[in-house]
């Protein structure tokens, strides 16, 4: 559905994209992950012609983007619907009003536009709230809002910029949910950018991480993250979350099925952790964890350690601090357990 | 102290000379406010459209644009009537009075407007506009249908400033042959040693302009 080969873009001096090349298949949810500034965005851009490209060639639906002209390029990107990181929705209009905007710039009918929001209000799973304001919403509120006005135009494809970045973890296991949903029934493919590697996992079936504005790694993200190229590593490796108040330990557990343990750690206590697995899958050690937590939470995590018979080890305190090499770094235990085996 | 011989003295000039002189300031400042806001908003759209963050930039029209903006800004208003007074004659026919002051006093505020639209319109956020741009929303769409309608609030608050601004210009006007309240506080108060019709100008025009403000303020506060 989307071919893109060898494109390259600069800003003057500034290369972006050097030579990207990229498959993207019809009907599934595409994770692009890479830091920022790393071309995923412009990458984004180009996808629906908000930005051209120096050389190479994209094709979008059978479309080259580049040999549109603005006029073609405008009911092109009826095609393509996008959301954003801060949702861009316009303060002084209602819901109602906002997710009626691209209708009304087609010209289309009052009763289909009508008939259409409302029909989106029901997919986004907000009725209630058609009226209101966007000051007036949640933050997922606002970019279930957004995703309502992306699709109003009946899209094939829907870009996603950082699209859950912006909102608290629980809101954006909603908006995954939400996208998954659209995804299976509608049978819109989906774009999504991140640099959130928990939520590219979760959400998408294939990805590719972008360093330098080319593709370092591509492939399901099942394939990604168990290789564990360096590409991926290097980007965890940026999320750390570990500061210095923290304490790490290495945690072996004993038997088998404890697999409920270490998720029911966070979920039990209700405090922040870090939890990754054995970043070496070759070892036999599969049951150990390492975690780090608050010294203010010290007690209550060695206490439920204890009771649930597992060995604890001492480990390097600067293990995943930022610059040094970590696999995985959960921050928010509520969306995703790393688990052993899935590393 | 003031008996009734002061009052019935008072009413006379108010009735006279003050009132119609009211009259004659609104007439000019809605001429000249309506009509500078229209060509100002015109050169704001452009000023938008060819700008360099703009959304069809062209470094050569934004210059010759931001050129005319600044050049007439540059002028003071009261060198700007005298200046162009014989344009005005061609055009109003006539360089004394009233109406021959909405001329210049357009010509001045237009590009002040224009600068107040434009700015307002530069704050809507990039991304809305990328936004816009993503569902194939027109460069005329996007700026009416979304920078103007998310920027209505900030256009009313400069509105209103430039009304208070060129309400002062009016005045001044008045001093080169332009009629209104500025005129009356100048030639029957000032120059005719005057106190009452001077002060009592200069207490209008105060009312003037916290009536300006106050409603400015309440249109600014509903369109939020």
């Amino acid at each position: 559905m989307i071919k893109a080969s060898d494109i390259i873009k600069s800003y003057g001096e500034t290369s972006v994209l050097s030579g990207l090349s990229l498959d993207i298949e019809r009907g599934g949810i595409y994770g692009i992950a890479g830091r920022s500034g790393a071309g995923k965005s412009t990458l984004l851009r180009c996808l629906n012609g908000l930005e051209g490209y120096d050389s190479g060639s994209l094709i979008v639906d059978g479309v080259d983007v580049k040999n549109l002209s603005s006029k073609e390029l405008r009911s092109f990107r009826k095609n393509i619907g996008m959301i954003f990181q801060h949702f861009s929705l316009l303060e002084r209009l209602t819901v109602y009003e906002n997710i009626a905007l691209p209708l009304r710039c087609w010209k289309y009918k009052q009763s289909y536009i009508d008939k259409r929001v409302r029909e989106l209000t029901e997919v986004i799973g907000i009725p209630d709230k058609i009226n209101h304001k966007p000051r007036e919403l949640s933050g997922g509120q606002k970019q279930r809002v957004a995703i309502g006005r992306a699709l109003a135009m009946e899209p094939d494809i829907l870009l996603c910029d950082e699209a859950t970045s912006a909102l608290d973890p629980r809101t954006a296991k909603t908006i995954i949910s939400l996208l998954k949903e659209i995804n299976s029934q509608l049978g819109i493919t989906i774009v999504f950018v991140s640099h959130q590697m928990q939520v590219i996992k979760e959400l998408c079936n294939d990805m590719a991480i972008i360093e330098h504005g080319r593709v370092a790694v591509a492939g399901s993200v099942d394939e990604v993250f168990s290789n564990q190229h360096a590409a991926l590593t290097n980007l965890t490796g940026e999320d750390s979350f570990v500061t210095d108040d923290m304490t790490t330990i290495k945690v072996k557990l004993n038997g088998y099925d404890n697999g409920a343990i270490i998720p029911g750690l966070a979920a039990e206590l209700g405090i922040d952790l870090i939890i990754r697995g054995n970043k070496d899958l070759t070892s036999d050690n599969l049951n150990e964890y390492i975690i780090s937590y608050s010294e203010k939470n010290k007690e209550e995590v060695i206490g439920y350690l204890l009771a649930h018979d597992v060995v604890i080890e001492k480990y390097d305190n600067d293990y995943g601090k930022k610059g040094s090499i970590q696999s995985d770094a959960v921050y928010d235990p509520d969306i995703i357990m790393t688990q052993p085996g899935t590393v | 102290m003031l008996g009734d011989g002061y009052s019935s003295y008072w009413w006379r000039f108010f009735e006279n000379i003050i009132l119609p002189s009211i009259w004659a300031t609104l007439r000019m400042l809605s001429a000249s406010m309506i009509l500078s806001f229209i060509l100002g908003f015109i050169l704001a759209y452009f000023l938008i459209l060819y700008g360099p963050q703009g959304l069809k930039p062209d470094k050569r029209r934004y210059k010759i644009l931001d050129f005319i903006v600044n050049s007439v800004r540059s002028f003071p208003i009261i060198i700007l009537i005298v200046a162009i007074s014989p344009l005005t004659r061609i055009i109003v026919g006539t360089s004394i009075g009233e109406k021959a002051a909405i001329f210049p006093l357009t010509l001045a505020a237009a590009p002040f407007m224009a600068r107040i639209i434009e700015n307002s319109l530069k704050s809507v956020d990039r991304q809305l506009i990328e936004a816009a741009r993503s569902f194939g929303a027109s460069d005329y769409q996007i700026i009416m249908k979304v920078m103007v309608k998310e920027s209505v609030p900030m256009i009313v608050a400069g509105t209103t400033l430039s009304t208070i601004t060129f309400l002062s210009a009016t005045t001044m006007a008045g001093a080169v042959g332009g009629g209104g309240i500025g005129a009356v506080a100048l030639n029957y108060g000032y120059q005719s040693f005057n106190n009452t019709v001077l002060y009592t100008s200069v207490l209008i025009l105060f009312i003037m302009v916290l009536v300006i403000q106050w409603a400015g303020d309440w249109l600014y506060k509903r369109m939020q």
